[in-house]
């Protein structure tokens, strides 16, 4: 008595013939990819959502480091001291009002009365005295937590290991605080101005022996404090995955968007075909030769940052001790020429000078020109007469394939123009082996500043206890353009008397010849056209994330 | 009777006329035959032609760069376009070819020459010797070669470029600071160490199978020396199948080379390796797709004719085993 219709509900699926087990699975595997690119579409949609690929994995993401890929991250979760827009304006962020005596040795900052951290807790005046203290401790390895604070009194204990006081910084009340400098600044409000001793909150970042407390920025385990706008809520370390949402408490004007996700991706290619296609909106980092014709010009745009780019050139080392072998390598390298095969779109800008993007710049700036002859010249002249008594030359850092690309064209002038025939090039120092580290003459590197200033700027590249002094031109000291730099450094900044003898070391430095300048950097956005909001300013942080939003269409 | 006479007068004119033709001629015949193996010849031959006497006939250098012409498509000016420092791809081309034939030639006469005693010693001699060798190329087979070549490359390049400049600052002879000759003399020494281990197996399979034979038991049984009798009877009658060995081999050498320039290990710039050309190329396949294509159509096109020569080679030389 079994029809058709009851064999089937009593047999299931055995008992479908074959066409109808063939569409079952049609529509067993249409299903879930129809409800995929539906999701994807709802999922493009969500304009509160920002998509950031990052391009390195890193097992350490604290935000008290003062440098490494994460840093530029930082000023979404942490809030500094103060902050520049992208303008270059100096505003304030967690210090509301700041002072300074006649003389610019002590300082005061008031805490704006309404910061709180994430939890909803006050900012007060020792979570900023424990935050710079944390950050100081040697055990931090902050890369630069000297420019923010090296001339607080008690730095050097501290730093050095003696103190775990800073003993400079005095928390006059709950919300203000006073620094003690060991030496005039008129900087030094400005100095605070980035996020490389942001403010964190003290008791749960900080140890019972002053050390940082491992993995508390971390929220796998434990719910994260934090003061910026966004508030880590996972990062899977090893999938190279992130999630911020919006700090709820922040003191801040309230952030636009909900969320943010972080993804590593490492490979250039892979990460551009992925922002193209709009899987993601911005990248913290990403440089190729062909960005603006895989991604358009937008993607690179911003203002011009008090950064250069350049080819230091080591002063101790042979064949580079040698002035006219230096005049040399500079006066064969056709400079307009390298910076347009290796920007032929920018948005880099060919760089002369030192300074850019600061107050100051020169415009009677003198330099070599690009002339073959004068260049053999000055090498006929050297002590080695010809370049076949030159042993090879040694580059490093070069590491993108922009700087690839320079130092070939470099090597290529110097082969046709003066007969140099033997150059290798590492991306890092310790790419060469035992002695060959010793012998490295020519250092691509990029140096600038956090500081709208130019003395500030010289000062941390040609004074004599700069590291780029002591350790890329190999111990380059020239008594003149120091002492015109420590003159300059404690009169008012911005005064024409400040700029003047900032031009005129400017001057001395180069003249002595320590570099190839090669091409100052603008801070991209690196962003697609659909966010906005996303500028950013000298401490490469996007200047007001709260500003950011997302319009996909 | 009358059939078999008349087969038999039929048959005669054409084996007065083939014979004595000899192992090697009778392969040549057979390979010329074969199309694809000949077209293989001639695209060697041409790439041959192209590494030796390009760089006089080329009109500009690898490392020369135009930079008013730069990442160029092709063009009458640049036959290939140009890559992101102006150079032109053709002559990068023509430079690759040289680095690479000279890596698969070199490579491959060693690997072969250290493979091919090792095995012949190996299968004639057994014994402890036998057993020594062939674990030596097991342990050699057992080690990933791009982890081989990796750290090989790693450790020694940094020595030996110290030591390489030590001498040149004591001695001030320019030969020692040339990167480009201890750039090449890794790859040689590291393929080699990689593919010997094949030729020696190979070797040994053939040895033994020849060893019993009536003429190698006679050169023995006439008190003829070991090597007397390797080199004369056992290596030229195993050689067939290990030649095809070799031209298969030219070609993954020069894969391999590719592969280590590819992963930034092998012959450093300016001196030109298809494999740095295609890893270059990859970075802006996107924009500037010809400095993908063309390094890779010519390793492709290259690679693709050692391997019709070689499956040539193998009907040739092992007619027998033809279907």
């Amino acid at each position: 008595m079994d029809n058709d219709f009851g064999n089937r509900g009593s047999n299931g699926l055995l008992a479908m013939n074959r066409r109808q087990s063939l569409k079952l699975l049609g529509i067993g595997s249409l299903a879930p990819l129809a409800g995929g690119l539906f999701a994807r579409q709802a999922f493009a949609t969500e304009n509160d959502i920002l998509r950031i690929i990052h391009p390195a994995f890193s097992s350490d993401w604290s935000p008290l480091r003062g440098g490494g890929q994460s840093y530029r991250l930082n000023s979404f979760w942490v809030a500094a001291p103060l902050y520049y827009s992208g303008k270059g304006e100096l505003k304030p962020y967690i210090f509301a009002k700041w002072s300074a005596n006649a003389d610019n040795t002590v300082w005061q900052f008031e805490i704006a009365e309404k910061a709180r951290f994430s939890d909803g807790s006050p900012i007060t005046a020792a979570d900023v005295k424990g935050s710079w203290e944390l950050a100081a401790m040697p055990a931090t390895k902050n890369q630069r937590i000297d420019q923010v604070l090296s001339t607080v009194q008690g730095y050097g204990p501290i730093t050095g290991g003696k103190a775990t006081v800073l003993e400079g910084v005095v928390a006059l009340n709950d919300r203000t605080v006073e620094v003690r400098l060991s030496a005039q600044d008129p900087m030094f409000a400005a100095k605070l101005a980035n996020h490389l001793a942001p403010i964190v909150k003290v008791s749960l970042a900080r140890g019972a022996d002053g050390n940082e407390v491992p993995g508390w920025w971390n929220p796998t385990d434990h719910a994260v404090v934090v003061s910026g706008p966004f508030v880590p809520v996972k990062m899977d370390l090893d999938a190279g995955t992130f999630v911020f949402e919006r700090n709820a408490n922040f003191s801040g004007p309230a952030p636009s968007l909900r969320r943010i996700e972080v993804q590593v991706i490492e490979d250039a290619s892979t990460a551009t075909a992925a922002l193209k296609s709009g899987q993601f909106d911005v990248h913290t980092l990403i440089q190729t030769t062909t960005l603006i014709d895989d991604l358009g010009a937008d993607f690179l745009s911003g203002p011009l940052a008090p950064e250069g780019d350049h080819f230091w050139l080591n002063i101790s080392r042979k064949p580079t001790d040698d002035i006219n072998v230096r005049k040399a390598l500079i006066s064969a390298v056709d400079r307009e020429q390298l910076w347009k095969l290796t920007f032929p779109q920018g948005p880099e800008v060919r760089a002369t000078q030192i300074l850019t993007a600061v107050p100051g710049i020169d415009p009677n700036f003198r330099e070599l020109p690009f002339d073959p002859d004068a260049a053999r010249r000055f090498l006929a002249q050297s002590s080695y007469g010809s370049a076949a008594a030159f042993p090879r030359i040694n580059f490093v850092g070069i590491s993108r394939q922009v700087a690839e690309a320079a130092a070939q064209y470099i090597a290529e002038q110097w082969r046709t123009v003066l007969g140099v025939e033997s150059v290798a090039m590492k991306p890092q120092i310790d790419k060469f082996e035992g002695p060959d580290q010793n012998r490295v003459q020519i250092f691509r590197d990029n140096v600038g500043t956090r500081v709208s200033d130019s003395t500030t700027y010289l000062r941390g590249i040609v004074h004599s206890s700069s590291s780029n002094a002591k350790n890329k031109l190999g111990g380059y000291k020239n008594e003149q353009v120091d002492a015109l730099l420590d003159k300059a450094a404690i009169l008012a900044a911005g005064s024409e008397e400040r700029l003047a003898l900032a031009r005129q070391a400017q001057q001395l430095a180069v003249d002595d010849t320590i570099y190839i300048p090669w091409a100052y950097r603008n801070m991209p956005q690196m962003a697609m056209p659909w966010v906005k909001g996303i500028e950013k300013n000298m401490d490469w942080q996007v200047s007001e994330p709260w500003n950011v939003t997302v319009s996909r269409s | 009777m009358t059939g078999q006479s008349s087969m038999t007068s039929q048959t005669e004119p054409d084996t007065a006329k083939q014979a004595p033709a000899g192992l090697g001629r009778d392969a040549w015949l057979r390979l010329r035959r074969n199309r694809l193996a000949m077209l293989g010849l001639v695209i060697i031959a041409f790439y041959l032609c192209a590494a030796i006497f390009g760089p006089w006939l080329m009109p500009y250098d690898f490392a020369q760069q135009d930079l008013a012409h730069v990442n160029s498509g092709p063009s009458p000016i640049h036959w290939l376009g140009t890559d992101n420092l102006g150079r032109d791809l053709f002559a990068r081309i023509v430079g690759g070819a040289r680095t690479a034939l000279i890596v698969a030639f070199f490579v491959t006469m060693l690997s072969f020459s250290i493979g091919a005693i090792a095995g012949a010693v190996s299968g004639f001699v057994g014994g402890m010797t036998d057993r020594t060798i062939m674990w030596l190329t097991d342990v050699t087979m057992a080690v990933p070669s791009l982890l081989l070549v990796v750290v090989i490359n790693t450790s020694l390049t940094p020595l030996l470029s110290g030591w390489m400049e030590d001498l040149f600052l004591k001695t001030g002879n320019p030969m020692f600071r040339d990167t480009t000759f201890l750039d090449l003399s890794l790859v040689f020494g590291t393929i080699a160490l990689i593919k010997w281990p094949q030729y020696a197996r190979l070797m040994r399979a053939q040895v033994l199978s020849i060893r019993n034979a009536n003429y190698v038991t006679a050169a023995i049984a006439l008190g003829l020396p070991p090597t007397t009798i390797i080199r004369s009877f056992v290596v030229p009658n195993a050689l067939g199948p290990v030649i095809v060995a070799v031209s298969f081999g030219l070609g993954t050498a020069m894969v391999l080379e590719s592969s280590f320039s590819f992963l930034g290990i092998g012959v450093q710039p300016p001196t030109p390796s298809w494999g740095r050309m295609i890893a270059d190329g990859m970075r802006v396949w996107g924009a500037y797709p010809h400095l993908l294509i063309v390094p890779a159509l010519a390793l492709a096109i290259i690679t693709m004719a050692f391997a019709f020569v070689g499956d040539g080679l193998n009907d040739a030389l092992n007619p027998k085993g033809k279907k």
